[in-house]
């Protein structure tokens, strides 16, 4: 009797799984893989999401759509309207912001939905599109694989290379948080196809601030993480003759290794950042003849004077226009918090005004098969 | 005589039965109050917290050892007579279910907010009874087991924690006593109530087989719990800005969101799915001694009547009401109060009391 009632009670509990409603069909999902922000010219917010399609008699392999509505939880509904499945948020690769969209303030404010819904992927990586967005998302060619596999792969190899930064949508929220840091997202633009043109920065509020070239990522990644993925740079080698030639004198070098040490102190109302980098470096091209056996020593005080270089006129681009990409802030909280704490709240202004130094040593470890 | 010997535990399940108790809803929302109250340098608080807690949890074990053949229900009436006693034994088992219920619907509102937002509550509850049931019903030392196994399984998640390792931002821990010694002890009340559920030993000493190594198995429950939440929160410290994470209601579980593999993208789901199982070492053992504590005071042995009838209670008031978000807060914090009461103050007071009432057990007059 009693076997019976325990098996009978197991069962009824059983049978109430499938009572679970948050049950989902693959066949029945469309799920999302890139997922746009945009405003219009009569600023009407414009959203815009990009799935595949999972289907043998469909000729196109992913679908585009894009609405019009107040946030991104009401344009999900929209979607819905349009596409076969219920649209699911939980894949989204990239993130995209129109660049329009950039210049109003506070458009951060969008994203709550993706932080409060535990059910967004918040690896998805940023990505500022220097245009209208509905370009990107009806871009499909058919040497291209989806659109959204396609940007994703770009971004992502783009990043490997330090060309661009790797901002997923955590790491921007803590970036438009943290008062000692602005954000940097991944750049795109279209000239004739659809390229990463390196980083744009954007201020505290999130804001576009200004953009920096492939090259000039580099710098600010090697500044920022330290070594990932590879660095590879190239300079030109001073010439006195230099500007009319068609082939100029050019050193291309790769970072082996790289380690840094700041030094923060505060004297006389402002900061002083002062930043060692070691870099061991190893040449990949030099198109000009040079006496390596001879010369290293030279060459490698040339190479630590190209980078300075880099390096100030970087600093001075980012300090005029108050912002701080490099996260200078965070050193000065931990080293100079009573300081810190007085500016805090307006960390950016008095990192305009801070005297950065940076002072590079380069070691050469390798020259490649040639001499 | 040896009353609880069909029961008895061994050493480690005493270990892991306190340090499941004790480690449960804290570690999700821990660092979240540490950075609100202390900041950054809240680490510091858990080592504090650590030491008065082991501390008390001395005392404890000091006090119950004066009746080791003895639980909290028995020294209670022996020491105040038999209804004053009754009545401070039923404030325990109010106590019980307080704790059971605070984390049973904490893991249902967890389930119902980062799994499955559309099921109704009730039927996360049904799921969650099945196998509560199961474990209870054979006792405290199936319980012991099962605590001793969800702890060997959980040992992979500092691993996968560690491949974070690359995300973290150690400059974020610096200045270290950024505001002095001052917020670090107004942290230590919210991390002594990390470690509540070493209570616990009131009911499982007499059920502790080598009495010898009582004090030394509280002592690693504590430290264990402690070395948890402290890398819990350090990490937490480290990935997320000292600026950003209190905008986050749960930011351990953010963290395992973070972590992205090749084969595998939603760790955290798998996270949440495994981390239920340390939440039940922490319910099950206060719905366990509910049952257990009103069964004695009807002066029966057997609890499962009584755990058919509180199970089935939960059951229909999960159809009539769920606590809301704020609600689940009170509770939490309700909790909080009393536990700093009956984990902290009671223990202290029942070791002067055994000291100055010296009554002896009838068993060892005759």
């Amino acid at each position: 009797m009693r076997k019976v009632l325990n098996i009978g009670l197991a069962l009824f509990l059983l049978l109430s799984l499938p009572g679970c409603m948050d049950r989902i069909d693959l066949e029945d999902a469309t799920l999302t893989l890139m997922i746009g922000l945009d405003v219009n010219e009569k600023n009407e917010l414009l959203f815009y999401a990009s799935s595949p399609v999972f289907s043998r008699e469909a000729q196109v392999k992913s679908e585009e759509n894009g609405v019009k509505a107040h946030s991104l939880r009401e344009s999900r509904q929209r979607f819905d309207e349009m596409v076969s499945g219920v649209t699911l948020s939980g894949k989204v690769q990239l993130f995209v912001v129109g660049r329009r969209l950039l210049q109003t303030t506070d458009w951060f404010q969008l994203m709550d939905v993706v932080y409060r819904d535990a059910r967004f992927s918040v690896n998805a990586r940023m990505i500022a599109y220097d245009g209208p967005v509905h370009e990107l998302f009806h871009m499909q060619t058919k040497a291209k694989p989806r659109v959204a596999l396609h940007l994703l792969k770009l971004v992502d190899t783009a990043n490997r290379r330090n060309i661009t930064v790797k901002t997923s949508v955590q790491e921007l929220h803590r970036q438009i948080y943290e008062k000692g840091l602005t954000p940097s997202i991944t750049k795109l633009n279209k000239v004739k196809e659809v390229q990463v043109e390196g980083t744009a920065l954007l201020t505290e509020k999130g804001g576009f601030a200004t953009a920096l070239t492939g090259r000039e990522t580099a710098f600010l990644q090697m500044l920022l993480q330290g070594k990932r993925g590879e660095i590879s740079i190239s300079l030109p080698y001073p010439d006195s003759d230099g500007a009319e030639k068609t082939i100029q004198r050019r050193i291309s070098f790769f970072v082996k290794g790289l380690s840094k040490k700041v030094k923060t102190s505060f004297v006389d109302g402002r900061f002083h950042f002062n930043v060692d980098m070691k870099l061991r470096v190893s040449i990949s091209e030099r198109i000009f003849p040079f006496d390596m056996d001879e010369d290293y020593k030279k060459m490698g005080t040339v190479l630590e004077k190209e980078i300075q270089a880099e390096y100030q006129d970087l600093l001075l681009k980012c300090q005029k226009l108050k912002i701080d990409p490099f996260g200078f802030g965070l050193h000065a909280r931990a080293y100079e918090y009573d300081e810190w704490k007085k500016v805090q709240n307006e960390w950016t202004q008095a990192f305009s005004q801070a005297k950065v130094n940076i002072v590079t040593h380069v070691d050469i470890k390798g020259n490649g098969n040639i001499k | 005589m040896k009353k609880y010997a069909y029961n008895e535990i061994t050493v480690m399940q005493y270990i892991f039965l306190i340090h499941g108790a004790q480690v449960g809803i804290g570690v999700l929302t821990l660092p979240r109050d540490l950075a609100n109250i202390v900041g950054t340098d809240g680490w510091m608080s858990i080592i504090l917290g650590w030491a008065v807690s082991v501390m008390v949890s001395l005392i404890l074990t000091k006090a119950m050892s004066r009746y080791p053949e003895m639980t909290i229900i028995e020294i209670l009436q022996l020491l105040l007579g038999k209804w004053l006693g009754k009545a401070v034994v039923f404030l325990i088992v109010l106590y019980c279910i307080l704790a059971s219920m605070t984390v049973f619907t904490y893991a249902v509102a967890l389930i119902n907010n980062w799994l499955l937002p559309q099921t109704p509550a009730y039927i996360v509850v049904l799921l969650f009874i099945i196998p509560a049931h199961q474990v209870i019903q054979s006792g405290v030392r199936v319980l012991g087991r099962y605590s001793e196994l969800v702890f060997y399984f959980t040992l992979w998640m500092p691993l996968v924690l560690l491949t974070m390792w690359r995300n973290m931002h150690w400059l974020h821990l610096l200045p270290v006593l950024r505001e002095g010694w001052a917020p670090i002890f107004q942290g230590v009340p919210s991390t002594i109530l990390s470690f509540v559920g070493f209570e616990l030993s009131f009911f499982l000493y007499p059920f502790l087989q080598k009495k010898q190594y009582a004090a030394l198995g509280i002592v690693t429950a504590n430290t264990l719990s402690m070395l948890v939440y402290l890398s819990v929160t350090l990490f937490c410290f480290g990935f997320y800005s000292p600026d950003e994470i209190t905008q986050f209601t749960w930011p351990t579980l953010g963290l395992w969101k973070i972590v992205e593999f090749r084969f595998l993208e939603r760790v955290d789901i798998l996270f949440l799915a495994s981390y239920m199982f340390i939440l039940s070492t922490t319910g099950l053992p206060y719905m366990l001694f509910t049952v257990f504590t009103t069964s004695q005071l009807l002066g029966k042995q057997d609890h499962r009547k009584h755990l058919y009838i509180f199970l089935f209670l939960i059951i229909v008031v999960s159809f009539i009401y769920m606590p809301s978000f704020s609600d689940m807060q009170k509770l939490v914090k309700l909790w909080g109060k009393v536990g700093l009461v009956v984990a902290y103050a009671f223990p202290v007071v029942l070791a002067a009391a055994v000291m100055f009432i010296r009554k002896k057990p009838k068993e060892q007059e005759a």
